[in-house]
This record gives C-alpha cells, sequence and structure tokens, in this order.
C-alpha cells in the first residue's frame, strides 16, 4: 500500500517561508495534482517527499510508515523532472538501467573494468536488461535503447525519463512539471498517455504544475497552491464549480472567471446600475466580488431575470465556441461570455451596440472582502445539480 | 513556364548581388587573415627556412644545409636528453596539475563562504611572475639555508638537495610548474562544475547513486569531460614550454639531468649563436605542440561531447 500523509510540513530558505505547515492526504493510486503559480510550494512539496530536500518541521509518511530519516533511494519514491534529468553520456538502456544497477550492484561490481571480474554482475546485467526492454516496449522506444539522449526528440526523453522512472516500481511517482518543454501538440499527447499509463500502473501519481489545463484535465483531485498553502483541495470539477477562495475561482477555468464587485443591499447585490438578486449573509452595504463563468452569461436577456448592460470589444472565435469580450457599460470592467457558434451569428447585428447580458445567479459565485466564498441561499439549490 | 521566366529574370541580379556579398566578406576578413599571416604563419615559415641553413647570429654570410640540421639534431645526446627530460616532467606536471586542480575545485566548490577566498589563493600562483617565484622556491629548498629542508631535517629525514641531487631534480622542478598550474586548471574545472545541471545530482540522489563516489563517477566527471578534455591539453602545451625555472634555478645541472627543450634551444640559439640547430629545435617543438592540439580536435573531442 503506498498511501502517502503529509503532516504539517514547514519549510524556509533563508527568511522565506516556502512551505507553511501544510497538510495532505493521498490515496493509493490516486492522481494527485499541485498546481499553483510559479513559487508558490509546489515543487518544494515534491522534493521533500523525495528527500531532496530536508522540511523544518512536519513528516511525510509513504504506506503508513515514516520517511523522514530515509535517504531518497530507499523511499522508493520516482521522480521525474521538468528537464528530463537524463545522463547525457549514457545511451538509453544505460539511463533506464541505472536505479536498477544501483539497487543490485555492489560497490565492486559496478567499477569500471573490475566489476566485470564478477560473476554476479553478468547475471543481474542481463536481468536488468530484459526488464529495460520490458518497460520500454511499454512506451514504445525500444528502438531507442542504443541512442543518446542528445540524439532524442523531446517527447521521447520524456519517455525514457517516465522509463527510468518505471523500471524500479516505485510506491509513488512524483512529476515536477514535466511536460512543460513539450510542444502545444505533443503536450495534449502526453496529457492522455500520462493518464493512461496511471491507469495501467495503478500507482499514487503526485503531479505539479502550472498548467490550470494540466490539473482539471488528469487528475483525480487538484490541490491548488498559494504562498505555501493548500487553499483547495478537491476534484476537479469542485474546483471549478465550487471554489472556496477567490484566487482558486481566478486560477481554474480558460478563459478566467469574470470578477466584478457589487455592493450588498437588502434585496441582493448592486452591481452598477443592476441589481442581482443574490441574498448572501454578509450585512447590507459591504463591497464583495462576484465570480461569473463565462457561462453563467447569456446573450438572450429572459425578461424578469437580471442583466447587466454591456458594449462587445472583442471577438474570439474558436469555430464551435465563440468566446465575446464585453466592457460593462458604467464600469468598464471586462466580461468574458461563452457562446455557441449559432447563437454569436443570431445576435450579430444586436451587437453592434450596447446590449444586455443575462446573468445566471444561480451559478454566480460570492467573495467577501477577504476573497472568502460567501455562500448564497439561490446558489445553494444549484450544486445539488454540479455533476461530480 | 511563368516560374522559369521568373527565375531566369531573377537570377543574374541575385548573382551579382551574391558575388558582391561574398567580395565584401573578404574585404572583412583580409585585415585579420593579414595579422594571421604576418604576425604567426610568417615567422614559422622564416624559422622553418632559418633551420635549413648554417646561420649564425650577427654572422655576413650563409648557406643552404639543407636537413642537415635535423639528422644532427637526431643524432645530438643534448637534444634527445632535453627531449626525454621535458617529456618526463610532462608526464608529472599534466596529471599532477589536472588531478590537485580537480580535486581543489571540487572541495572549493563546496564552500559557500569562504569560496571566493579559497578561489584567489589557489589562484595567486598563476599571477606571479615565475622568475621571482624561481628564486623563492630555490631558497625554500635550499639544503643549508631553506625552511623546507630544515623542517625535514627536524622531522628526522635525511639532507636532500633537492636541485643538485640528478634523480630529484626533475622532480623539484615539476612540483613547482604544478604549484604554478593548479590555480588555473581549478578555475577552469570550477567553470565546468558549475555548468553541470543541478537535476541531474537530484536525479541521481533518487537512482541510488547519492555516495561521494557515485555521484562523482556517474555525473561530476562524465559531465566534466569536455572541460578536462581542455584542461589536459592546455597543460601539456604549458608543461611542454618549461623554461623559467630551469633557467633560473638549475640551468640544467646536474649532469644535465634537468636539460629541457626550450632551455636547450636557448643555449644553442642564443647563447652559442647557432641559429640553424636552434631553428631545427623549434620546429621540432612546433610539430609536437601541434599533435597534441591535433590529438583534441579529432580524436579525443568526439567521444567527450554530447
Amino acid at each position: 500500500m503506498s498511501h502517502l500523509e503529509l503532516t504539517g510540513l514547514s519549510k524556509s530558505f533563508g527568511t522565506t517561508r516556502v512551505l507553511n505547515d501544510v497538510s495532505l492526504s493521498v490515496r493509493d493510486g490516486e492522481f494527485l495534482t499541485l498546481v499553483g503559480a510559479s513559487g508558490c510550494g509546489k515543487s518544494t512539496i515534491l522534493r521533500v517527499i523525495a528527500g531532496l530536500e530536508p522540511q523544518d518541521s512536519g513528516s511525510v509518511q509513504i504506506g503508513g510508515r515514516s520517511v523522514d530519516h530515509l535517504r531518497p533511494k530507499q523511499r522508493n519514491v520516482a521522480m521525474v523532472f521538468q528537464s528530463y534529468a537524463l545522463y547525457p553520456h549514457m545511451s538509453v538502456a544505460e539511463n533506464m538501467s541505472m536505479p536498477l544497477v544501483m539497487q543490485r550492484l555492489n560497490l565492486a561490481e559496478r567499477l569500471p573494468l573490475i566489476g566485470r571480474l564478477s560473476p554476479n554482475r553478468r547475471r543481474v546485467m542481463t536481468g536488468i536488461a530484459a526488464e529495460v526492454d520490458t518497460v520500454a516496449r511499454q512506451l514504445q522506444i525500444e528502438a531507442l535503447l542504443t541512442r543518446k539522449p542528445a540524439q532524442l526528440s523531446g517527447g521521447q526523453r520524456q519517455r525514457v525519463a517516465l522509463g527510468r522512472s518505471m523500471v524500479r516500481h516505485p510506491d509513488v511517482f512524483l512529476m515536477d512539471e514535466p511536460l512543460s518543454n513539450l510542444d502545444a501538440k505533443l503536450r495534449v499527447h502526453m496529457r492522455a498517455e500520462l493518464t493512461d499509463l496511471h491507469r495501467r500502473l495503478g500507482v499514487t501519481f503526485i503531479y505539479v504544475t502550472h498548467d490550470q489545463v494540466e490539473a482539471m484535465t488528469m487528475s483525480d483531485r487538484v490541490a491548488l497552491m498559494d504562498e505555501g498553502r493548500i487553499v483547495q483541495l478537491g476534484t476537479p470539477s469542485d474546483l471549478y464549480h465550487n471554489p472556496s477562495d477567490l484566487r482558486v475561482a481566478r486560477f481554474i477555468g480558460s478563459p478566467q472567471i469574470n470578477i466584478v464587485s457589487g455592493t450588498t443591499t437588502g434585496q441582493g447585490i448592486r452591481v452598477g446600475e443592476a441589481l442581482l438578486p443574490i441574498t448572501v449573509s454578509c450585512p447590507a452595504g459591504q463591497v464583495v466580488s462576484v465570480g461569473l463563468r463565462p457561462e453563467a452569461l447569456s446573450l438572450d436577456p429572459v425578461a424578469g431575470r437580471p442583466h447587466v448592460a454591456a458594449r462587445l470589444t472583442r471577438v474570439e472565435n474558436l469555430g464551435a465556441e465563440v468566446f465575446l469580450h464585453f466592457a460593462l457599460q458604467e464600469s468598464g470592467a471586462p466580461l468574458v461570455l461563452r457562446a455557441t457558434l449559432q447563437d454569436y451569428e443570431r445576435h450579430k447585428t444586436r451587437l453592434e451596440a450596447a446590449v444586455a447580458l443575462g446573468v445566471e445567479c444561480a451559478r454566480a459565485l460570492v467573495f467577501d472582502g477577504a476573497g472568502h466564498r460567501v455562500d448564497h441561499a439561490s446558489r445553494a439549490a444549484q450544486r445539488v445539480a454540479v455533476p461530480a | 513556364m511563368t516560374v522559369a521566366l521568373n527565375t531566369a529574370r531573377v537570377s543574374p541580379g541575385r548573382n551579382a548581388q551574391m558575388r558582391a556579398e561574398a567580395l565584401a566578406g573578404y574585404a572583412f576578413a583580409t585585415p585579420a587573415l593579414i595579422l594571421i599571416i604576418v604576425l604567426l604563419i610568417a615567422p614559422i615559415v622564416v624559422v622553418f627556412l632559418l633551420s635549413l641553413t648554417d646561420y649564425q647570429l650577427g654572422a655576413l654570410d650563409w648557406s643552404w644545409v639543407g636537413l642537415t640540421n635535423y639528422s644532427d639534431m637526431l643524432g645530438d645526446r643534448v637534444f634527445l636528453r632535453s627531449l626525454g627530460n621535458t617529456f618526463i616532467y610532462v608526464a608529472i606536471v599534466v596529471p599532477g596539475s589536472v588531478i590537485l586542480g580537480l580535486v581543489v575545485a571540487i572541495l572549493v566548490q563546496e564552500r559557500t563562504k569562504s569560496k571566493a577566498i579559497y578561489q584567489t589563493i589557489f589562484f595567486l600562483p598563476v599571477t606571479t611572475t615565475l622568475i621571482a617565484m624561481s628564486v623563492v622556491w630555490h631558497f625554500l629548498l635550499n639544503p643549508a639555508l631553506g625552511p623546507v629542508t630544515s623542517l625535514a631535517r627536524a622531522l628526522g629525514f635525511s639532507d636532500f638537495d633537492v636541485f643538485g641531487d640528478p634523480d630529484l631534480v626533475l622532480v623539484g622542478l615539476a612540483v613547482i610548474g604544478i604549484w604554478q598550474l593548479v590555480g588555473f586548471n581549478m578555475i577552469l574545472f570550477l567553470a565546468g562544475l558549475t555548468a553541470i545541471p543541478r537535476d541531474l545530482y537530484d536525479a541521481a540522489d533518487i537512482d541510488g547513486a547519492d555516495g561521494a563516489w557515485d555521484r562523482f563517477a556517474r555525473v561530476t566527471w562524465p559531465m566534466l569531460g569536455p572541460t578536462t578534455l581542455f584542461v589536459v591539453v592546455t597543460t601539456t602545451i604549458t608543461a611542454f614550454r618549461v623554461f623559467d625555472t630551469v633557467a633560473v634555478i638549475t640551468r640544467g645541472n646536474p649532469q644535465g639531468r634537468s636539460d629541457v627543450l626550450l632551455y636547450t634551444l636557448y643555449k644553442v640559439g642564443f647563447q652559442d649563436f647557432n641559429m640553424g640547430p636552434a631553428s631545427a629545435m623549434t620546429i621540432a617543438f612546433l610539430v609536437f605542440v601541434l599533435v597534441v592540439a591535433l590529438a583534441q580536435a579529432f580524436i579525443i573531442d568526439k567521444r567527450t561531447h554530447y
């Protein structure tokens, strides 16, 4: 079992606090993603789990036993680096054999010339070669085994790095932005391959990325980090539909969530001239942020439903759907609306002047001055309807 | 058809433009080319021509002697002895200063606060004048007055005279050579060490290569390949040119056991004024240096770059 438990991890570099009391529990076989802007501490968590960086306080448990006192190789974790960190002077096969060679041969047997005298060495090396072959076949790189890393493309290097981590059958795979050095097309492809690999291996994956799309598309659960803390931990759908913090709402989702500021009144929230009938628990007269996903806005304002006045500024046509960029009539604040191409074509002529955009209040997310989520009545009903 | 017409119409203009560009290129390269010819090629040609004559420095007449100087040189015991001594000297200095330079670089790199101080200390010998330092070393190792010999005596060793002992003299000179070169090699190795990506050490840690030896053998040493090659070549050439210490301290003594190539060349050319034989030796010297440089360029270079 490779259930992973982090308790109260803290870490500072000099006076900079990189991790601030991070606790996290990862189930056996789970694909968990740590996502956040650069410098939020996500890579440091990975390095602490791997044992490359000692934590100042807190503890790491893998499979129920504490690994704090263990060296990286004894923790039975594998790591894939953003730079792949392949040994440039070794062939693909040698790169992939490395963890097994270090495990199974003693110091004398590893020596360049003297090692060959050992009868054990030949036997072990044959075994390793067979295992490397099996993994290489799984990753479809068996034809590359004799090449050097410099002769490989980015995607191939990525596979070799994966292969090197797979040969040792680790309890936990740690991946530090493994796709960010690939071009956009290959990245999408490797995303699918990685999730597929995760399913086949059934091993715990801890994946670090700054790309929210990767986090959303690959993970079982996502932990969004900021300033050394986990802001929210949940399923991708949770983070999108039900963010607990303004930072989460802003980070997750593309195009970004629309944030308009409003003031609470007895009847709802006033945004400019419009009154959105959202009743929150805050006292009246407080400034709040209203988050509206691009799909919570519509071009057809239903009579009686709340709407805001805005003017079209830019159109992004993606083929099947269209992102329409508006500026709010009173404040000029930007709004993005997600529409189907048909909807856009239907309203095209009307959009030349200022228009009223329908607001689906049930999907509005309200945040108080400190950025914390404030629940509201119409929202609570909506939450049930959100698919998990 | 249109395409063919177009190319036909375009090509004369393009040809003219290419010619103009080529001409401009040569024009830009000319000053450098002239300098190379005047400063490097011409002197070598002159030396080679001199080596075919019996020219004596200051003499008014001279004659061609063909390859006599070369055949004399190959039969000359002093020349062969100094060549042998030079090789022994190189064979001690190169491994000594390269290995020490690497060890010092690795040790210095792991320091954080004191790094700059150590770097400066080890680099100091490089900045000094070897002639002046030779005098200091001569004194340090003086059998009667030198602090090193006094210390050895105090520790119970028997008396020794480094520069007077035929078996020790080359070793003594080599130690000075190493002392002077270690700092320079250290700087080169430090540059090489800084260029090794940290990720590789992290990967090695996770793969289980986390002992000092494994980290060195699996990451540091292979990654330093190009640097090491460069250091070996520059050190070999520098060591081959040993002259200052011999000229100041031993003058080739005792019994010619510290005669080295450049010192013999100097004696023949500027004490005996025999420019012909001296030029022949210079050509021999150039050939050795050239061989080392070519070995780098063609054989080893391919095997250390990944």
